[in-house]
């Protein structure tokens, strides 16, 4: 072609940061577990079967929790409500085997209950146009408050009755081996991997998070997609409540609080970063492991909940310190 | 020897980037009193070098010597400290504050209390303007009421606030009107006279020889040479920029546009104390200009066709009637727009090349049923359009924000030629693109009209590229169209007399 200019040629860019980018990504999880790793040998009831299971059992709730976050969190969206919103499913869930003693009936609810927060809250920030950190926040108080009032009422005095076996079953049973939790939590990671990584709704995802304006410009609709994340964050929400409830058996107003800070901790830590565009539920699960590993380390090593909370803070800081760094480096 | 006019001198300054040798022996020198232009295409150093003499960055090798004093640049304060004063092409200031503040910001003059003496801080930033010779602009006045050309020059005062003895400009008009950039232009040689130097950064090589003394030609982090201007000519200058002949900028064929399909028309479009009224026809093969001053509204023409701005247009498209609401719309009806800023508007910056590429038409390379993307088809796609359009990029997969302006901007053209809209509209094409892609560009935008007769809108401030390219040109002067130029009547005089309102 006569157009064809060779100029451009002998101008290749710079260095490919690709690879670089990859490896910073790479540096704050693996100096973590490195550091875990060191923490672990010398605790030697750590590599107990005991513990695995606990640990295996422990795992989905927050894990769920994280990677239902992590995709609004890539299309820079955000949601803090999280926790209560799982504790309104443990309710609803609770309240719905109670009245019916019907298993799948009380999934459904539980997971309807999350996907209905997750909406009001797409109504408000995506419809309406509000801050997403305000209204999530909003809700999270708000729906705490609900939780409260529903325990206070005395909804929930039955408490031996909500030991509903296939609800057990679901939190602490074991099909060969595995956690029926643990399976639930890796089938829906996978798929949830799969939509982000290989189709075009995952595609359209890292576009609205790198940058809004330019998506609308291509005629996605970055507003309903964008809705769309807040109701899968709510419902996965909504699972992981029922998942909790399976485990504790028992409801008090005060479950689940700060999971969504712990979730949140846990997609930073795996690398998606804060600032839209980058990320991943690979990524995320690996968060899912560090954060759980701490958190077991440090009951293992009977440090005591006010200091865990401490350190749990600082965690957050310092991920979200090393995600702005890192997110600079990618801007240079 | 150093000669005593000499303000700046750079001796065989090296530095080199990991994976690439960004400056390589690098001699420039300024003159006491002199404007000095420096160009060469994206990646030719320029940028580099300055930040070199700003102290952003330090020279692996070499020697800087100021006023004729050998000189370790460390970090920007030692830079303003020896007299070097840098304006960056994207403007800096706080919106929300005064233009004294702005001056001043961080060494506000205090009273005895220890608070900022406002007083003093207005008297001393009016000092600095009237050395300027500029009544529009007072040092109470809130940056966000200023045009984006006083804007500059509020820059501009605050640079010469540290008395410099060199100032470096980096693209200043590239956001000005012609008449701002004149009004620049005087103060810049009034400067001169003065006795400062100034390093004049810019595309745009017209300007070059309106106001430069001599000129600093680079190209892959050398210098090519430095010419006294009265002593070359801008096709000379290109040629060595490129470092081949380049005899057709433009595609010069006096094309047989046959004045018969209109595709797109427009009638009576109105956006609110913006644009009134616009009306106009687009025939099939046809490269339509539409040109004004900045801010005068051309600009928004293909923005409200296309449904991102806050009005829903009804226009005829393809011999349908259609209301478009949304962006869309827009695509449903065969319409495609690159908008004019890459990085905030195009670009999906931390996504891949190839990613950036086949966003439009994920459909084609993917399974109907869930949508799920087959990547080997995908990449196949990507590469035949890299190679189409000579994109330099190391693969598909490198990320699309380490390409140089020119290849970021082909690779939203790929976008939309992989898209094949009926209509393509563009605004600013070529913006911040170095000139051998530019011309690879104008002749793209050739190609897709003549060959597979669809038709473009290209709305352009650079008048050159408009007069270059257009087979029609509608100038527009405070949000109306005020005429409608064939290719053979456009003259630079007359559609600069049309786009200033007379």
């Amino acid at each position: 072609m006569k157009t064809m200019q060779s100029h451009t040629i002998h101008k290749l860019p710079r260095l490919n940061s690709l690879s670089q980018r990859r490896l910073s990504k790479l540096v704050l999880p693996s100096v973590i577990v490195v550091l875990l790793g060191i923490i672990a040998l010398t605790t030697p009831r750590f590599f107990s079967q005991d513990n695995f299971i606990g640990l295996a059992r422990q795992l989905p709730i927050l894990g769920l929790l994280a990677i239902g976050i992590t995709p609004i969190t890539i299309a820079k969206g955000y949601d803090l409500s999280i926790g209560s919103v799982a504790a309104l499913s443990i309710m609803t869930t609770g309240y719905i085997i109670i009245v019916t003693d019907s298993l799948p009936l009380a999934l459904l609810t539980g997971v309807l209950t999350g996907a209905l927060v997750g909406a009001f809250n797409a109504v408000l920030i995506e419809g309406i146009g509000l801050n997403a950190v305000i209204v999530t926040l909003a809700t999270l108080t708000a729906v705490r408050g609900l939780d409260i009032l529903l325990v206070q009422q005395n909804y929930y005095t039955f408490t031996e009755k909500i030991r509903h076996l296939g609800l057990l079953w679901v939190g602490k049973g074991l099909v060969i081996g595995i956690p029926v939790s643990l399976i639930i939590f890796t089938a829906i990671a996978l798929l949830l991997s799969l939509v982000l990584g290989r189709t075009i709704f995952g595609r359209k995802t890292y576009a609205i998070g790198n940058n809004e304006k330019a998506a609308n410009i291509l005629g996605i609709n970055t507003r309903w997609h964008k809705g769309l994340l807040y109701v899968l964050s709510g419902a996965i929400a909504g699972l992981a409540g029922i998942i909790a409830l399976g485990r504790i058996g028992v409801v008090t107003s005060a479950v689940a609080e700060g999971w969504e800070f712990q979730a949140l901790t846990a997609v930073i830590i795996g690398g998606t970063s804060l600032t839209g565009g980058i990320g991943s539920i690979k990524s995320t699960v690996t968060g899912v492991f560090i954060i759980a590993a701490i958190g077991n380390l440090m009951t293992l090593n009977q440090v005591s909940g006010y200091y865990q909370a401490a350190l749990t803070g600082f965690v957050i800081i310092i991920a979200v310190l090393i995600d702005k760094y890192l997110s600079k480096r990618i801007q240079d | 020897m150093l000669l005593d006019y000499d303000v700046l001198k750079v001796c065989a300054v090296s530095k080199t980037f990991p994976g690439v040798k960004a400056l390589d022996r690098v001699d420039f020198t300024l003159h006491r009193g002199e404007i000095h232009a420096v160009v060469g295409q994206n990646g030719a150093g320029k940028s580099t070098l300055m930040k070199i003499l700003a102290g952003n960055y330090r020279c692996d090798s070499g020697e800087i010597y100021i006023n004729g004093k050998i000189c370790d640049i460390a970090n920007p304060g030692v830079a303003a400290e020896l007299g070097v004063a840098l304006v960056h092409q994207e403007l800096s200031l706080a919106q929300f504050r005064t233009v004294a503040e702005n001056i001043f910001l961080g060494r506000e003059p205090v009273n005895r209390f220890g608070m900022v003496d406002r007083d003093r801080m207005n008297r001393n930033a009016l000092e600095l303007i009237d050395r300027l010779e500029e009544a529009n602009i007072f040092p109470n006045n809130h940056i966000e009421d200023l045009s984006i050309a006083e804007q500059q020059i509020v820059e501009i005062v605050k640079a010469l606030s540290l008395e410099p003895s060199i100032l470096i400009l980096d693209e200043p008009t590239s956001a000005l009107t012609l008449k701002e950039t004149e009004r620049l232009f005087t103060i810049l040689r009034a400067l001169r006279d003065t006795g400062l130097g100034v390093v004049f950064i810019t595309h745009r090589l017209k300007e070059i020889f309106q106001l430069c003394d001599r000129i600093t030609v680079m190209r892959d982090g050398k210098v090519v040479e430095t010419l006294t201007l009265n002593e070359t000519d801008e096709h000379t200058v290109v040629n060595l920029m490129t470092g081949q002949n380049l005899d057709s900028y433009f595609v010069h064929d006096q094309g047989t546009v046959e004045p018969t399909d209109v595709i797109l028309a427009v009638a009576g479009l109105t956006l609110p104390g913006k644009l009134n009224d616009v009306s106009f026809q687009l025939r099939r093969g046809e490269i339509l200009g539409i040109t004004g001053l900045l801010g005068s509204g051309h600009d928004l023409i293909p923005r409200c066709i296309f449904g991102i701005e806050s009005v829903k247009p009804k226009v005829r498209c393809l011999g349908r009637d259609i209301r478009i609401r949304s962006s869309r719309d827009a695509l449903r009806a065969g319409l495609g727009l690159v908008t004019e800023n890459r990085k905030d508007e195009g670009l999906f910056l931390k996504m891949t090349v190839l990613k950036n590429m086949t966003l439009l038409v994920l459909h084609r390379v993917s399974r109907t049923l869930v949508r799920w993307i087959r990547r080997k088809k995908e990449a196949d796609l990507a590469t035949e359009y890299i190679d189409l359009l000579n994109i330099a990029t190391p693969s598909a997969n490198a990320p699309v924000l380490n390409l140089s302006g020119g290849n970021q901007q082909k690779v939203i053209i790929a976008r939309w030629l992989m898209k094949d809209p009926e209509i393509f509209m563009f605004i600013e094409p070529t913006r911040g693109i170095d000139v051998g892609a530019k011309s690879e560009i104008y002749h793209y935008l050739h190609k897709i009209a003549r060959t597979s007769g669809k038709g473009i809108i290209v709305s352009s401030t650079e008048l050159q590229e408009v007069l270059g390219i257009s087979d029609r040109i509608l100038t527009v002067y405070n949000g109306h169209i005020v005429d409608d130029i064939p290719r053979s009547a456009a003259t630079e005089e007359l559609v600069l007399t049309r786009i200033n309102g007379r």
